[in-house]
């Protein structure tokens, strides 16, 4: 399994400080959500956690490897990225559209086989779109082609899945069936799942550890319990909130 | 028989029928047995030269340019992320042209004028790349940008050449600029260019399909990028250059070709660029045996023939695609 590491890491993006010296170990096994306010970096953060922007300093590291380093074809067998929007200015189909995420496993010239058929047909399956195959992704509704995206990540099945606001566009039924999915696949399959939420109660429901983003540099993570309490909340939203369950913790905002 | 082996067989079959009436029709009327005798080299003259240096020549010239600009635009509109880009969109044929009419301004012919042709574009596709990038990169929009405003210089320069241009000239440059296929030798160099972009951007199918969804998902994905997209533009100016030296600016194909085989059904980069290549060339290769025949002995800018040919055509393919959605 592959262990994903900061060290030491700062990242800035304009004037906003995203992170300073941070040193974060992300575990197989482990399901974290990155949270914060709009504009705080967390998808700055995550980019440079796959490797896809460099940090100002420190280092990203892959099984101790710093990812810089790393050709992006053998990142990509170890760790994938849902990216918050997806573009499809040429057609193609549901089923095409899945395959692409066999790319870093399959040899330049390579076509896909059956078994990389499988696994599409298997994601496409997880997010509930088995008949779906040979539809077009330029007639899906926006919830549904965000499926097709994660399908897409799961079809490349890497040990770490970066998710950029993997709820966007779901109706509250798929939301919940989506992050049980990830969470699963963490708990029981030893995967990292790091995502970007802004759903406070999805989080604190599905995820096991959280790294929160105040926008001035400071960052506070670790695992839940001890982080998502209503005070530490209020602030990092300066929202004022107010707790309604235990569990799963909940609030509402006041 | 799967979807793309079916369209292959089409094209495949396209395509000879297309060369075959090529150097079947004309003004000299030869039954299809002498034709042959003169390809396998037992024909007499004049017939030998009719097909060797005439007809066979502008057949591979026509089928040569249509290939190159169908696989330039394929190419570039997934540069661009824009089905809208066509092998003109980074000021190629601009640049191109004002490097011919100035030949053809200076009493330059042949060699001279294709030299020139080539030259202009591609200084234009350099002075693009240069001025679209910034701190070492580019954006596909940047890019765009960039070469629809020189694009629009340039045409403001050759109107200008137009202009001043002395009256014996003007037939010339305005069958050039509407893309004009001259006799000549069969283009070996060109032809083997074809070859080698199909070839190359061929091997780089699976990564183009990629960066069609976008940098970000390509990236993630496990393709290096930059190296990609500097090989496609490379690959795809070199194309448009090189056919815009053979035959003036012709338009639409570059630009329909591409959109016409999506609609047939050929998405995958793997399917498409080569069944662009087939489908360019056929198209360009039918539209000059019409344009040299129709109108004869008066001949037509192939340009004319291409748009009256490829617009119906993909008119037909969109209308029966959306009835397909709707049904």
């Amino acid at each position: 399994m592959t262990v994903l590491a900061l060290h030491q890491v700062n990242v800035s993006i304009g004037n906003v400080a995203v992170c300073r010296a941070l040193d974060v170990v992300f575990n197989p096994g482990e399901c974290w959500a990155i949270l914060g306010r709009n504009g705080t970096g967390k998808t700055t953060l995550l980019h440079t956690l796959a490797g896809l922007r460099v940090a100002d300093s420190g280092a990203v590291l892959l099984d101790g490897t710093p990812i810089t380093q790393q050709p992006r074809r053998h990142i990509a067998q170890h760790l994938g990225l849902l990216p918050q929007d997806s573009h499809d200015p040429f057609p193609a189909t549901v089923l095409e559209t899945a395959l692409l995420g066999r790319h870093p496993h399959l040899s330049l010239w390579g076509w896909e086989t059956a078994k990389d058929r499988a696994l599409a047909h298997a994601a496409l399956a997880q997010v509930g779109l088995e008949q779906w195959d040979a539809r077009e992704v330029a007639t899906l509704s926006g919830g549904e082609r965000r499926r097709v995206a994660l399908a897409t990540l799961l079809t490349q099945d890497p040990d770490i899945l970066l998710l950029d606001e993997p709820t966007n566009h779901l109706d509250l039924h798929h939301q919940v069936a989506l992050l049980d999915l990830l969470a699963h696949q963490a708990r029981e399959q030893r995967k990292t799942v790091i995502m970007v939420l802004h759903d406070l109660n999805l989080a604190a429901r599905f995820a096991d550890h959280c790294l929160l983003l105040y926008g001035d540099g400071n960052v506070c993570a670790g695992a839940c319990d001890g982080i998502l309490e209503t005070p530490i909340l209020e602030r990092l939203y300066s929202q004022p909130l107010r707790k309604i369950s235990n569990r799963p913790p909940a609030w509402l905002p006041v | 028989m799967s979807r793309p082996a079916s369209l292959f067989g089409l094209l495949l079959l396209a395509c000879l029928g297309g060369l075959m009436g090529a150097l079947l029709i004309g003004s000299v009327a030869l039954p299809s047995a002498e034709i042959f005798a003169a390809l396998t080299g037992n024909a007499s003259e004049p017939q030998y030269s009719i097909v060797w240096e005439l007809r066979l020549p502008r057949a591979l010239s026509a089928f040569t340019v249509g290939g190159l600009l169908a696989l330039s635009g394929a190419l570039l509109q997934i540069l661009l992320r824009n089905p809208l880009a066509d092998p003109y969109v980074l000021g190629t044929s601009g640049g191109a042209a004002v490097g011919a009419l100035l030949a053809m301004l200076a009493g330059l012919s042949g060699a001279w004028l294709s030299g020139s042709a080539f030259v202009g574009a591609v200084f234009a596709t350099l002075l693009v790349f240069g001025l679209a990038r910034r701190d070492g990169d580019w954006s596909a929009a940047r890019l765009l940008l960039t070469g629809i405003i020189l694009a629009a210089g340039w045409g403001a320069l050759i109107a200008f050449i137009l202009t001043i241009a002395p009256e014996h000239n003007l037939r010339g440059m305005l069958f050039w600029l509407m893309g004009d296929l001259v006799p000549g030798d069969i283009p070996w160099p060109h032809l083997a260019l074809l070859c080698g972009v199909l070839g190359i951007s061929w091997l780089l199918a699976r990564p183009l399909d990629l960066l069609a969804r976008g940098e970000l998902q390509a990236r993630s994905l496990g393709v290096a990028v930059e190296p990609l997209r500097n090989a496609l533009y490379i690959l795809a100016a070199l194309s448009t250059a090189s056919a815009v030296t053979l035959a003036g600016s012709v338009g639409f194909v570059g630009l329909v070709v591409p959109h016409l085989l999506r609609l047939a059904g050929a998405r995958d980069q793997r399917v498409l660029l080569p069944a662009c290549v087939l489908a360019g060339g056929t198209l360009l290769t039918v539209a000059d045996t019409l344009a040299r025949t129709l109108w004869a002995p008066q001949q037509l800018p192939v340009g004319i023939l291409t748009a009256t040919i490829g617009i119906p055509l993909f008119l037909l393919l969109l209308l029966k695609q959306r009835a397909d959605i709707h049904t």
